[in-house]
């Protein structure tokens, strides 16, 4: 038996629900990041085209103004922005600064193209100042050089904002992951744990416990239905097996007992020979009578184990229940019955001959033996259009009452009148087996006076009538 | 005198078949586990072989099939404590060898070696069979004793059949019932001791001397009138 752990945190890690979390978590956590790594690279790239279209703006504007507002233009473009994102050059064709605060041309624009290239390290950088910037640098009609520069903190700053964003999200998701994962795996170790406590009762021997059902219809609660059930099964057929073994117990000692009783008489009353010699014979017909109950015990064990329907052939019942009657009926007629058959012809059967013949012996043998002298018995097999063929065995013995219907097909069953009718009680048992391996439909019922045995050879359930 | 092989491992089953097959005036020797039975079974002339279905060495199945594939035709009873193989229990007996399950009455047991043992000493063919003053036409399904013609029915004549092919042998309830009725079963009740009731107050006439006699211990002998 496994050994039960308690409830430990350590094992929150290796449940299902736990992994499930940390999986989803970690889906969600890279969607996420994906999502705002787009936004982040988006982002740089419309802030820094609105940077560029800027620029342009500027350039056209310093274009329209005419020369001598051209070097103001520059100047209050450098001065009116306090923050410093603007720097500035008008330079004269000889180097000259004519307007702005920078020296000379940035390393960058040295092509002077006229196109709009970024500066990393910004326009003049010092080892303190190098905030990156975009710019662009052209030669003038004139000779002259326009030098303009735009700081791209703004874009950084976004970005960062961005990348803030997005570790936040990665640390919350990650906790919620977690802390999602650890309920939710706390609540299945604590149902597997209630599983597992109820289980080990049930494997210590106590099969009237059941696994807990919370009742939320999760599934959990289906699991355990199943097995519940399943345990209610299990437990009916130990029930049954205790009652079978009770039941044999009971009536092999029975007669252990008077083998025993008759042989230890026999040593102690001596006698002749001739007297052992019955003693002994005696002996060996109580013997053969507990031989006789494990037969068939062990026969009925055969039948219900199901692998004789790998045996099962095509037969024509009607040449059955005719050599069935020819084995009886002399058996029958011996005993003071009146034994008449009525067998027509009727469609064949999937099964086993050996099977059903000793099963329709059964029936023929408790109604010869339970009817009283006088009274008469029918087998008859006939087919409605349409129906299954089917086999009844009529007869006008005591019958049947409907409580003892119930039972009497349960092992060693028997009517309180056979308390004094040598068998072992297992005849009904047996044919009770077979027509459940042939899936046939079993039914008792009165035939006022006496009892009908009818079998009906097709599909059905076994069933009281 | 028969010759019969017993292969058991079982000491005191083994000593109770040896000596009641003894009794029954057989030449017995015995073997008590698989190898040794097969090297016996081989090398020796039997006219028939009892085989424990487990034994020490060897399986009983797997012995005899082994005998079989070297040409041995010795019959075989097979006897076991496994039931619910009635697959190989008709093969066996399609194969003119025998089965029988444990626990069983050693009167059964010799019953069935003895016919295995007849059946390969004699197999009466053709239409004619008679034993003393019974007479059967097979071909005219007819059966008499001396004058008197028998009233039998179909089944009565097959049960007659099957007592004069195995004449002064003991044939037992259900050695009969699994030759007439052909159905693989043990039938529990005495419902074949009618049968033979039956067939008995037909062959013996009251002032004839009985010729179907009760063996004690289970079964019927059909005796030829000294």
């Amino acid at each position: 038996m496994p050994r039960i752990n308690r409830f430990r945190l350590a094992d929150v890690p290796r449940t299902t629900a736990f992994r499930m979390t940390v999986l989803f978590g970690a889906l969600t956590v890279t969607v996420v990041l994906l999502a705002l790594g787009v936004v982040y690279w988006r982002a740089g790239v419309f802030l820094t085209q609105r940077l560029d279209e800027t620029l342009v703006r500027e350039v056209a504007e310093f274009q329209r103004a005419s020369v001598p507002e051209q070097a103001t233009h520059i100047d209050s473009l450098v001065d009116s922005d306090r923050r410093g994102h603007w720097r500035a050059a008008l330079l004269a064709p000889d180097g000259r600064r004519l307007a702005g605060d920078l020296a000379n041309v940035p390393e960058e624009l040295r092509a002077l193209d006229g196109g709009i290239h970024a500066l990393p390290q910004g326009p003049a950088p010092t080892p303190e100042r190098h905030h990156a910037a975009r710019g662009l640098a052209r030669r003038l009609a004139d000779g002259r050089v326009l030098v303009l520069t735009v700081r791209t903190n703004e874009v950084h700053e976004v970005r960062e904002l961005i990348l803030r964003a997005m570790a936040a999200g990665l640390v919350g998701g990650v906790i919620l992951a977690l802390a999602g994962g650890l309920a939710l795996s706390v609540g299945t170790l604590r149902r597997i744990e209630a599983i597992h406590r109820a289980s080990a009762t049930i494997m210590a021997g106590d099969l009237s416990q059941r696994l807990p059902v919370r009742g939320s219809g999760d599934d959990f609660d289906k699991l355990a239905a199943i097995v519940n059930a399943m345990l209610a099964k299990i437990e009916g057929l130990i029930g049954d097996m205790k009652v079978a073994g009770d039941n044999i117990a009971h009536d092999l000692r029975t007669p252990l007992t008077r083998l025993r009783t008759r042989l230890e008489g026999a040593l102690r009353r001596g006698g002749d020979i001739e007297a052992h010699r019955a003693a002994m014979e005696d002996a060996i017909g109580d013997a053969d009578q507990i031989l006789a109950t494990f037969r068939a015990l062990l026969r009925i064990a055969e039948v219900e184990d199901g692998r004789r329907r790998a045996a099962f052939a095509t037969i024509d019942p009607g040449p059955l229940v005719l050599a069935a009657a020819d084995l009886y009926e002399p058996l029958a007629t011996a005993k003071g019955l009146a034994f008449t058959t009525d067998i027509r012809p009727a469609a064949p059967i999937t099964g086993d001959a050996d099977l059903l013949f000793e099963a329709l012996g059964n029936l023929l043998d408790n109604a010869i033996k339970f009817t009283p002298s006088g009274g008469a018995l029918t087998l008859a097999l006939r087919q409605e259009a349409g129906l299954a063929p089917e086999i009844t065995v009529r007869d006008t013995g005591p019958g049947i009452t409907p409580d003892q219907r119930d039972m009497m097909f349960r092992r060693f069953t028997r009517g309180d009148h056979a308390r004094h009718t040598p068998g072992n009680g297992l005849g009904l048992s047996l044919v009770a087996a077979v027509a459940q391996l042939h899936g046939f439909r079993l039914a008792v019922e009165d035939g006022q006076p006496g009892c009908v045995m009818r079998i009906t050879l097709g599909e059905g359930q076994l069933g009281q009538g | 005198m028969a010759r019969i092989l017993v292969i058991e491992d079982e000491a005191r089953t083994a000593r109770e078949i040896v000596d009641a097959l003894t009794a029954e005036g057989y030449a017995v020797t015995l073997r008590a586990d698989g190898p040794t039975g097969l090297a016996e079974a081989r090398a020796g002339l039997y006219d028939a072989i009892t085989l424990d279905r487990l034994l020490p060495g060897l399986d009983g199945l797997a012995l005899l099939a082994e005998l079989r594939r070297e040409g041995v035709t010795t019959p075989v009873l097979v006897v076991s404590a496994l039931d619910g193989v009635d697959d190989k229990v008709r093969g066996l007996r399609a194969g003119g060898d025998d089965y029988l399950t444990k626990p069983f009455a050693l009167a059964e047991l010799v019953a069935r070696v003895m016919a295995l043992a007849r059946r390969r000493a004699d197999k009466p063919a053709g239409t004619l069979l008679q034993v003393g003053p019974l007479v059967m036409d097979l071909v005219g399904r007819q059966a008499t004793r001396g004058a008197r013609e028998l009233d039998l029915t179909p089944r009565e004549f097959q049960l007659l059949e099957y007592f004069v092919r195995n004449a002064e042998q003991t044939l037992t309830r259900s050695m009969l019932f699994q030759a007439v009725w052909e159905y693989g079963f043990a039938p529990g009740t005495n419902v074949i001791d009618v049968h033979v009731g039956r067939l008995r107050r037909k062959v013996d006439a009251d002032n004839e001397e009985a010729m179907i006699r009760t063996v004690r211990g289970g079964g019927w002998r059909l005796h030829a009138p000294d």
